[in-house]
């Protein structure tokens, strides 16, 4: 099962973002760049455009004028008819003006700006070349106005101003615009969507991954499903691969070295027993010598003789359970996954270090939960989890101490078996090392430090896991989870 | 969280339209007017105004070009305000000379040589030539790859010509072609246009065979590929002529200050090298002796 993201979380839609914001802010900025140079080109080009029509218009002017000085002309008033041909024939046209050299109109089209005495900015007149700019009239809108002095030689006969319509250079910006920010658009666009297409072949390519991961089965000899292929990719599927490999070997000999450890622990428990089931044995023992005693003594008394048969019977009955009981936990048996359930195993395992507890007057209180939820796993090995908790508690408290063993039905499906003493309590700087394999604070050959290690890996094997609280001199708690069996 | 997100992503948005729309108002904006390239202040000139007549042999605005930079010239070394005056005619010129509209007026050779001595009229000044001397020539022009190669050859040919009133509008018909045994009827057609720079046009897009201009404007087109096919003799140049006697003290200054140019001197040659060309080699005096051989060749031609 793949784990899903809102789309605001996952990696794509945050590369994306992140992509698209600089993508769109690189071309809007070359965009701009682009544009100042197509608009400077644009009103280069109106401008020269205005400047031409004014110069050509302008050697006209100066010949009208000439007639007009020299008292040549045939008409007059022909300054406006040429003025009125020159508009007619230039539609962009919006309005031209004649001044003499000292600013005064001589001539001038009939349509025009509202304010023509505002027509020429401040020390237009003494130009000395043609000059162009751009404003805004009410009215007429953008205007490009040129102003062309009217000289020969050093002889001014004034200046003729033109004005442009330059909506259509306004238009042809706005279309340029338009056009970058369309172009800028679909650019970024299409390498969102190459990226979007691309990220997603990648992703999909770490989704086949993940599904390997989740479905990795280091018993088997399935191999990943995983396509070959000749990338990044598919180095870390040949690596995902040899991975698996290594954790399968690893495992084989973990589970090598466990099984030595189990039966070692389990030797090194039983030999613990010992003197227990010694003390259990000699008990019944002694008890049949005394009766084997009292019967030769007095062979003629039958019914006492029975009397100490039948008590030599029990203790013979009591004999063979003890060591029916040893032989059973000594025996190195298969894993088993049956349903088991922890109280039984709790029972049994303080019926085995009775005579221990017994001997050093230790108080075990056992708390058990009833109707508690069944687990799935071998009792043998689950036994042996109780037993080294006990048996660390047991050392913990000494004689007259103080033991609880409480079993409870925890949340989420999950079952408790808590191990709480009053004894010695762990060392802080010890806490993080008491599940390390040979680890022990006993004094030597009393303990193999195996105990806790080989607990931890039952319990984990079994799907659970083993907490600990301890305070040195106050106690310690260990608390066993295991997953309940769905079916209990 | 995700409205954290969404926030953000609407706030980037905005500040993209927002760029966007500051961008293009930026461009939009054609702006105010660039100040304006200013020339030097010239103080007001309140000096008296001199007239100097002009007989408009060019467009009027191709004769200010050429003959405002003398106007200039004087203006800016003398001590008056020199002003051209146009007139379209010779006889126009002599009448604005005869009732002192202009002080002196720049006449052409052959219209002085009709109408000077008679209306009392004195040349003072004629452009000087590439000699030294004043004696200019009229040329009969050809297009590039025109077959035609002598006078002769212009028989039921279309030639045009300057004004009527100008040497060269005259040479032909007075001199070349009687000399090559050929009249005016010979030809195809004649026409007489204003100026000579029109004549070259026509010559040069074809309308006309061939065509007769002052040498001087025929080496003005010599770009062009135009050939000369014959040349005049010598003929006096066209003077600035003043009316006899007449003293008005800008007369001597214009004959001072013209006289004194000096073309070998690369600051004079510069000075007129926007002049009407006859005038680039400077001017020499005249009297109206100079021009007695013109006088008596027209009173001939007028006889007949």
């Amino acid at each position: 099962m793949i784990a899903r993201f809102p789309p605001a979380d996952s990696l794509r839609t945050r590369v994306l973002l992140t992509t698209a914001g600089t993508v769109t802010v690189i071309m809007m900025v070359i965009s701009w760049g682009i544009l100042a140079q197509w608009r400077q080109t644009i009103v280069a080009k109106e401008r020269e455009h205005a400047i031409a029509i004014t110069r050509a218009f302008s050697v006209t002017v100066i010949e009208a004028m000439i007639f007009e000085e020299n008292e040549l002309a045939q008409s007059e008033g022909f300054l406006d008819n040429y003025i009125a041909g020159f508009m007619r024939q230039n539609p962009r046209l919006r309005y031209i003006a004649i001044v003499s050299p000292d600013g005064e109109k001589v001539a001038r089209s009939l349509q025009g700006p509202p304010d023509w005495g505002d027509l020429l900015p401040e020390g237009m007149l003494s130009a000395a070349a043609p000059v162009t700019w751009f404003r805004q009239h009410d009215g007429l809108g953008w205007v490009q106005e040129a102003y062309c002095p009217l000289v020969t030689g050093q002889k001014r006969w004034g200046g003729l101003i033109v004005g442009l319509e330059a909506e259509s250079v306004r238009r042809e910006i706005v279309r340029s615009f338009f056009l970058l920010f369309g172009l800028a658009a679909a650019v970024t666009g299409l390498m969102i969507l190459l990226l979007w297409v691309l990220l997603g072949r990648l992703l999909g390519s770490l989704r086949d991954l993940v599904r390997a991961m989740d479905s990795l089965d280091l018993e088997g000899d399935d191999l990943p499903n995983l396509p070959d292929r000749r990338d990044e990719i598919g180095v870390l599927f040949r690596h995902f691969r040899g991975m698996r490999g290594r954790l399968v070997r690893s495992r084989l000999e973990l589970i090598g070295a466990q099984n030595q450890i189990y039966h070692a622990e389990r030797l090194a428990a039983i030999g613990r027993l010992a003197s227990g089931i010694a003390h259990e044995l000699n008990n019944p023992i002694n008890g049949v010598r005394n009766c084997i005693y009292a019967i030769r003594h007095d062979l003629e008394n039958r019914e006492k003789n029975l009397a100490y048969l039948q008590m030599m019977d029990e203790g013979m009955e009591q004999a063979a359970s003890v060591i029916s009981k040893l032989l059973a936990f000594a025996r190195k048996q298969q894993p088993a996954r049956a349903p088991v359930g922890m109280n039984t195993v709790v029972q049994t395992v303080a019926r085995l270090l009775s005579f221990d507890i017994e001997r050093q007057g230790i108080d075990l209180e056992l708390d058990l939960q009833e109707h508690l939820s069944v687990v799935t796993g071998d009792s043998q090995l689950l036994q042996e989890v109780v037993m080294n908790l006990l048996i660390n508690s047991i050392d913990a408290v000494g004689p007259h101490g103080d033991i609880r063993v409480r079993t409870r039905n925890a949340t989420e499906g999950r079952v408790d078996i808590e191990v709480r003493d009053r004894g010695k309590g762990i060392a802080e700087t010890d806490l993080p090392h008491i599940f390390e394999p040979f680890f022990t604070t006993k004094d030597t050959g009393e303990g193999t430090g195996l105990g806790l290690s080989i607990s931890l890996g039952i319990v984990q094997a079994h799907g659970g896991s083993i907490g600990v609280t301890s305070r040195p001199g106050v106690g310690t708690t260990f608390t066993v989870t295991l997953p309940a069996d769905r079916d209990s | 969280m995700k409205r954290w997100k969404t926030a953000l992503i609407l706030l980037a948005a905005g500040i993209l339209f927002a760029s966007n729309a500051l961008v293009l108002g930026r461009l939009l904006d054609l702006g105010p007017p660039p100040p304006p390239r200013t020339s030097a202040d010239a103080p007001l000139d309140r000096r008296p105004v001199v007239r100097v007549g002009v007989i408009s042999r060019y467009a009027p605005t191709l004769t200010y070009e050429r003959y405002q930079p003398v106007m200039d010239f004087l203006g800016a070394k003398g001590s008056y305000r020199y002003e051209l005056k146009l007139s379209t005619t010779y006889e126009d010129a002599a009448e604005q000379l005869r009732r002192g509209d202009v002080v002196a007026s720049f006449f052409g050779t052959w219209i002085y040589a009709r109408l000077g001595p008679r209306l009392g009229l004195a040349p003072v000044l004629a452009p000087r030539n590439e000699e030294g001397g004043t004696t200019f020539r009229a040329a009969l022009i050809v297009a590039p790859g025109s077959p035609l190669s002598s006078i002769a050859d212009l028989a039921g040919r279309r030639v045009a010509l300057p004004s009527r009133s100008s040497y060269a509008g005259n040479w032909l018909a007075a001199e070349a072609l009687p000399a090559a045994g050929l009249s005016l009827a010979d030809l195809d057609s004649v026409h007489h246009f204003d100026y000579h720079q029109t004549v070259v046009h026509r010559v040069l897009d074809g309308h006309f065979d061939a065509g007769v201009v002052r040498e001087t404007v025929a080496q003005e087109f010599a770009g062009q590929g135009i050939r000369i096919l014959a040349r005049s003799g010598p003929f006096p140049g066209p003077p600035l002529v003043v009316r006899a006697g007449h003293t008005h003290p800008a007369i001597s200054e214009m004959r001072r200050l013209l006289l004194a140019l000096d073309p070998e001197k690369a600051a004079d040659a510069a000075l007129t090298r926007g002049w009407a060309r006859e005038f680039s080699r400077g001017f020499v005096a005249v009297e109206a002796v100079t021009y007695d051989p013109m006088v008596r060749a027209v009173s001939r031609q007028a006889a007949r």
